[in-house]
């Protein structure tokens, strides 16, 4: 398929779906869903097949070359190798799924919202292909407009301020990256007499220490801000809080990934000097974030700001994997990369899968606040199993794909300091323990207005003196299923959710809510169990990546 | 050959997926027909190959696939059955099977009923792994995975605020203890290479090449996981509160296999062991430790299941400290004997409880012999196994601890100081059992008899009571005579073969200790070797029935003949018995040491940090550029064609910015 622009189709895929709903009348309305999910699907048929036709090897594989602008050094320059393949794959995944569970979620302006997340979708994918500075940096624009206005328009009620927070904070670091795009053209221009914008020649240029050291400063800027890291992190709870459920899956699935991506493309091998100078900070403050968005999570009384700041956590991984590769000089030490990208990938399926078991809730309680739950498995049993599944997914369960990553991160970490290693592992023990305690609050226990089990060890008094009142005798049976008395009242204003003995409840998943979560199901297992698979893909470009750092 | 292996684990696994995926539409109350022939046929395989290991004296193994390839951290997913594997086998699949028969009866018409029969099945697939495992990565993997099938059966009853709480606490506190057990993995990556057990790149083939620290370290750090995983000091209180779950599990989980996961580790692991006496001193001392409180705590508890598991905790202690004084076959013996009486006395528990309508407190018990005769009789049997009387499983195992504690090479003289206490928490062993029994089976109703109507369980309950009961009579044998029995010769090789690849001296010495036989010749060699170690063992055998029978004694002038009066003990010992009646304090510890300075940690890290200082700053710069941005709102149009083409421009500009003026910029300090 040499000739045949098979990355530009799968990019352009959902800006023409958005086209057509844009421009043909037919497609406005009801048709708009039907064909914004035609145009994701095709895109993710076309990743499907880039994955079965890929060659694993650290070539750069499907390049597109057109000459643009070539007065500036310019051009339309595309190509994947196999670490870009895994997460433009992620990507056309993540917005199917966003595009399905948007079919019967969003009320006001449907085609403006499914515009809105096809463009962000060829967005994504051209930051993953683009390997062409500017050709990078037009879609890393084109994709940040889209999220600040499905934040803004479609979010909650303290939409405004968290879409002008987002937008801000990333253009912040965007402005850097874009000086240091300049100086690094400028340089390199100075250097040979060539002006280009082209990455992989970019990269062969000799860059001063200090300049590397400075330049190097501005990207990072920017995709620390992406990733986030520890502390450009705080629009990231903000933005979840206030981002409709489509959109806080497509910002943690796949956006904060871009800050990963853009290290390992751009930072690394363009300023190694830099990159080995910086190394030992970057991995400070990744133990940091592992632990300080731990820590802040425990806390947390609403479920999304919970999972973003775990996100902050896991996403630490990431960046402590790329740099203690570095900080190591080891020949040995591929395993921060490849933890690094299982994380990456892991925290896609996960987190995604998070949100949307936070979004199955607030499409029926229209809160997201922990306190206002409890017991949802009695009515909800299959979505308290997906529930504990993707808990467990989050949390490190070996066998499903977030352990792989993070052990793989903290096996090279303990190569370069062990201290280091030790701090960062702990978080076997806060991961599970801010996840559990909130599993625990809102799918444990009694539903809201339901009677306390009279086997219950820990009835405070207030429990006692309900069941003393109705006279519950031990019955039969092992603490479960008793057929407890009315109760009026229960909890808060749901009254529609009250069931006959006025015990709040709520319908269990819908068909459409189970199908945006089983693939996530499988792809999180099959990683999990088959990590091959990933590194298979990813083991080459990292040591091509890495080589320059061993010589 | 032993392409079969792979069943072992499969077919349980396979049942787990059936009643999950289809329990609530197509199984349901009919769960246990898939679950417990799944079971029965691991079972029977796990027969042959114990038939096999035994006749050919080798290992078995079978390759399946490479679960992680990093670079070289390759780690394959391979069965391997040698006799210590085979042994946890047989005790997995022989109590997990009767407890899949017993749940039939007890858990018989609970709403969730395949939500048991996927759980426990899924369990026996981890725990059967987790000794098939060939590399440490993947025991830690299904060391993982068994305690997620603990989180779901302590939380099975999730609508009790206390087994909420209960399945969470185990969990973290696992945890903690697999913080340590993973960077043992790691440690034992970053020095041998690999993280497989065998062959001559393996870990125990190559324990000698390496430093004393180094090994201490990793031995200690696996222990670390052990400690967590088998209750021990200071990390075992998590066991008695899991007792939240159905009784079944209790048995099963929490008596028989999964507790016992940590003493396999190091078993598994004793070549790394034996080449570190600190390790081993550790390893002594947190056992006995646990043996000795585990056993006082017991003796205050009123809930006869947390009576049992501070049982278990103390029993897995007892086991600890036989690993550490180097007698590796004797522990291991305990841990079979262990499984199945401590199994038994659970699922006598569950028959009382399921008798008394969920009763659970011993004090409102009484004469239930008289409406019980089958769990009764059962329990008796079990509770004299616990405490250690001849001829009962218990008797043999416990008694063989004790010698080897006494005859220790690893620590000649300390190993008498544990003996004595061991003798102690031998005594208390038997008081606490006896209590149990005096005031659950005996006196008179404590009851209202008027509507409480204790009964006697089905059959499909009391028939495992029965069998595990016999199998307590008669599983004891299999070690005698003393030391120097059929299990002992089975086993042995598994602590001998690294004799010879062990360099410390030390570690040789060691070796012929858990010899049994041998360590006995050469302490008593003057006196005419094995002959001495016979009149020893019945010497010994002798002094611990004594202790047996009088603590069993003394529970009955309590409880019994009433000569004594508990009551005016507890007030007299008042500050000594709160002390064990609060479980020597370590819940409310945690709570206020740990976890509340934890907490406040986090509030401070999200109110001050995050919310003043880092979004404090945040939102200063934004109201600065807010008048700024009110105004450049206006040129947004939301027409994506014109935001290109504004970043086209913008960047047109900065680079003829850059390239007029920056260039010439002279920065000193970049310099």
């Amino acid at each position: 398929m040499d000739s045949f622009p098979i990355l530009s189709l799968t990019a352009y895929a959902p800006l023409i779906g958005a086209l057509l709903i844009f421009f043909v009348p037919a497609f406005q309305g009801e048709k708009a869903k039907a064909v914004a999910l035609l145009a994701s699907l095709v895109s993710l048929a076309l990743s499907v097949l880039l994955l079965v036709d890929f060659e694993k090897n650290a070539e750069f594989q499907y390049v597109e070359h057109v000459e643009w602008l070539s007065g500036v050094g310019a051009s339309y320059h595309l190509g994947i190798d196999g670490m870009a393949l895994l997460l433009i794959a992620l990507t056309t995944v993540i917005s199917t799924i966003a595009i399905v569970w948007s079919w019967d979620t969003v009320q006001s302006r449907p085609r403006e919202y499914f515009i809105a997340l096809l463009v962000l979708e060829t967005g994504m994918l051209g930051v993953f292909m683009a390997l062409d500075l500017f050709v990078f940096y037009i879609f890393w624009e084109v994709m940040l407009i889209p999220m600040a206005l499905l934040i803004g328009v479609w979010g909650s009620a303290n939409r405004v301020y968290a879409a002008i927070k987002f937008f801000l904070y990333t253009l912040a670091g965007s402005l850097l990256m874009l000086v240091g795009i300049v100086a690094t053209y400028q340089d390199y221009y100075q250097q040979t007499g060539v002006r280009t914008l082209n990455v992989l020649e970019l990269q062969q240029g000799v860059y001063g220490s200090t300049f590397q050291i400075v330049v190097f400063g501005a990207f990072f800027v920017a995709f620390a801000v992406k990733v986030p890291m520890f502390p450009f992190h705080t629009w990231l709870p903000d933005a979840h809080v206030e981002a409709p459920t489509a959109a806080s899956v497509i910002l943690a699935a796949v956006m904060l990934k871009m800050g990963g991506y853009g290290l390992l493309r751009f930072n690394l091998p363009l300023f190694p000097d830099g990159s080995e100078k910086w190394a030992p900070y970057i991995v400070v403050l990744s133990i940091i974030a592992i632990l300080y968005g731990a820590f802040v999570a425990l806390v947390q009384p609403d479920m999304k700001k919970l999972v973003a700041y775990s996100s902050v956590s896991h996403m630490g991984f990431v960046t402590l994997g790329i740099f203690v590769n570095i900080a190591a000089h080891s020949v040995d030490n591929l395993h921060g990369f490849n933890g690094a990208m299982a994380v990456m990938l892991a925290h896609g399926f996960n987190t995604a899968a998070l949100f949307l078991i936070i979004g199955v809730i607030y499409e029926r309680a229209h809160t997201r606040q922990i306190a206002a739950f409890g017991g949802l498995a009695r009515s909800m049993p299959i979505y308290a199993a997906f529930f504990a599944y993707f808990m467990f997914a989050s949390i490190g369960l070996p066998g499903l794909s977030g352990f792989i990553g993070e052990f793989l991160v903290t096996l090279g970490t303990w190569e370069y300091n062990k201290l280091a290693a030790i701090i960062t592992f702990s978080i076997v023990i806060f991961s599970a323990w801010y996840m559990m305690w909130m599993f625990q609050r809102v799918v444990l226990g009694r539903a809201k207005g339901e009677m306390p089990d009279p086997h219950d060890g820990a009835l405070d008094a207030e429990e006692k003196a309900m069941l003393a009142a109705h006279g519950d005798g031990h019955g039969h049976g092992h603490g479960h299923g008793h057929a407890m008395p009315a109760v009026s009242g229960g909890s808060h204003d749901h009254d529609d959710h009250h069931g006959a003995d006025g015990v709040v409840e709520y319908p269990d998943m819908t068909k459409k809510e189970l199908w945006t979560l089983i693939p996530l199901a499988v792809l999180t297992l099959a990683v999990g169990v088959y990590p091959k698979m990933v590194f298979d893909y990813v083991a080459p470009t990292f040591e091509r990546i890495l080589a320059p750092f061993l010589g | 050959m032993a392409d079969y292996l792979i069943l072992i684990p499969l077919l349980p696994l396979v049942a787990a997926i059936i009643n999950l995926l289809l329990g609530r539409t197509v199984t349901r109350g009919k769960a246990h027909l898939v679950s417990v022939p799944a079971v029965a046929g691991s079972w029977f395989v796990s027969l042959l190959v114990l038939r096999d290991i035994w006749n050919t004296e080798h290992a078995i193994e079978q390759k399946l696939f490479t679960w992680i390839p990093s670079g070289s951290f390759n780690v394959p997913v391979n069965l391997y059955a040698d006799q210590l594997t085979a042994v946890m086998l047989m005790v997995v699949t022989s109590v997990g099977l009767l407890v899949h028969i017993y749940s039939i009866g007890y858990m018989h018409g609970d709403g969730a009923y395949y939500r048991f029969f996927a759980y426990l099945p899924l369990f026996v697939f981890s725990m059967l792994m987790l000794v098939l495992a060939d590399n440490y990565m993947i025991v830690f993997f299904f060391w993982e995975a068994v305690g997620l099938c603990s989180f779901l059966l302590i939380g099975y009853y999730y609508k009790r605020r206390s087994a909420g709480n209960a399945a969470k606490k185990a969990f973290i506190v696992n945890r903690v203890g697999d913080l340590g057990f993973g960077l043992g993995v790691i440690m034992i990556f970053w020095t041998f290479g690999t993280v497989n057990f065998w062959g001559p790149e393996g870990v125990f083939a190559r324990v000698g090449d390496f430093g004393q620290t180094t090994i201490t370290v990793i031995a200690l750090l696996l222990f670390t996981g052990a400690i967590g995983k088998s209750a021990q000091f200071p990390l075992h209180v998590w066991l008695p509160d899991a007792m939240e779950g159905p009784t079944p599990v209790s048995a099963l989980i929490h008596a028989a296999t999964m507790v016992t996961a940590g003493i396999y580790l190091v078993a598994r692991s004793n070549a790394l062991f034996q080449a570190s006496t600190t390790a081993m001193l550790v390893v002594t001392c947190i056992g006995l430790f646990t043996a000795v409180m585990g056993a006082s705590i017991a003796i205050t508890q009123n809930d006869i299941k947390r009576i049992v598991a501070y049982s278990t905790v103390s029993q897995l202690g007892f086991m600890a400290f036989a690993l550490g004084t180097g007698a590796w076959m004797a522990a291991i013996f305990h841990l079979m004997t262990h499984a199945f009486f401590k199994g038994l006395l659970f699922l006598g528990c569950g028959s009382v409880i399921h008798g008394m309508h969920e009763e659970q407190d011993i004090q409102k018990m009484g004469n239930l012999r008289k409406y019980m005769p089958v769990t009764f009789l059962t329990f008796l049997i079990g509770s004299l196994a616990n405490a250690g009387i001849f001829p009962l499983a218990g008797f043999w195992s416990k008694d063989e601890i004790i010698v080897g504690a006494w005859i220790s090479t690893v620590f000649p003289n300390f190993g008498k100081v544990v003996t004595v206490l061991a003798f102690a928490a031998a005594f208390m062993t038997a008081f606490y059992m006896f209590r149990l029994v005096f005031k659950v089976f005996f006196g008179k109703e404590n009851f209202d008899t008027e509507h409480v109507h204790p009964h006697e369980s089905p059959k499909t309950m009391t028939g495992p009571l029965v069998i595990l009961a016999v199998a307590t009579i008669l599983i004891g044998f299999v070690g005698f005579p003393p030391e120097d029995g059929k299990f002992h010769h089975f086993i042995g090789t598994v602590f001998e073969s690294h004799a010879g690849e062990a360099t410390h001296a030390m570690a040789s010495v060691a070796v012929h200790n858990d010899g049994g036989a041998l360590a006995v010749m050469a302490e008593e060699g003057e006196h005419g070797g094995h002959h001495v170690s016979l009149a020893m063992t019945i010497t010994f055998g002798v002094i611990s029935s004594v202790v047996a029978i009088g603590g069993i004694f003394l529970a009955y002038l309590y409880y019994i003949r009433r000569s004594l009066s508990a009551e005016a003990t507890a007030a007299r010992f008042n500050g000594l018995y709160n002390f064990l009646y609060n479980r020597w304090g370590f819940d409310t510890l945690y709570q206020e040491r740990i976890v509340a300075p934890l907490m406040r940690l986090a509030y401070f890290l999200w109110q001050v940090i995050d919310v003043k200082v880092i979004d404090g700053t945040v939102n200063g710069i934004a109201k600065g550029t807010l008048s700024a941005s009110q105004t450049l709102r206006k040129v947004q149009t939301g027409v994506v064609s014109n935001y290109a083409l504004a970043i086209a421009l913008g960047m047109v500009v900065i680079i003829g910015i850059y390239l007029v003026g920056f260039s010439s910029l002279d920065v000193p300090f970049l310099r």
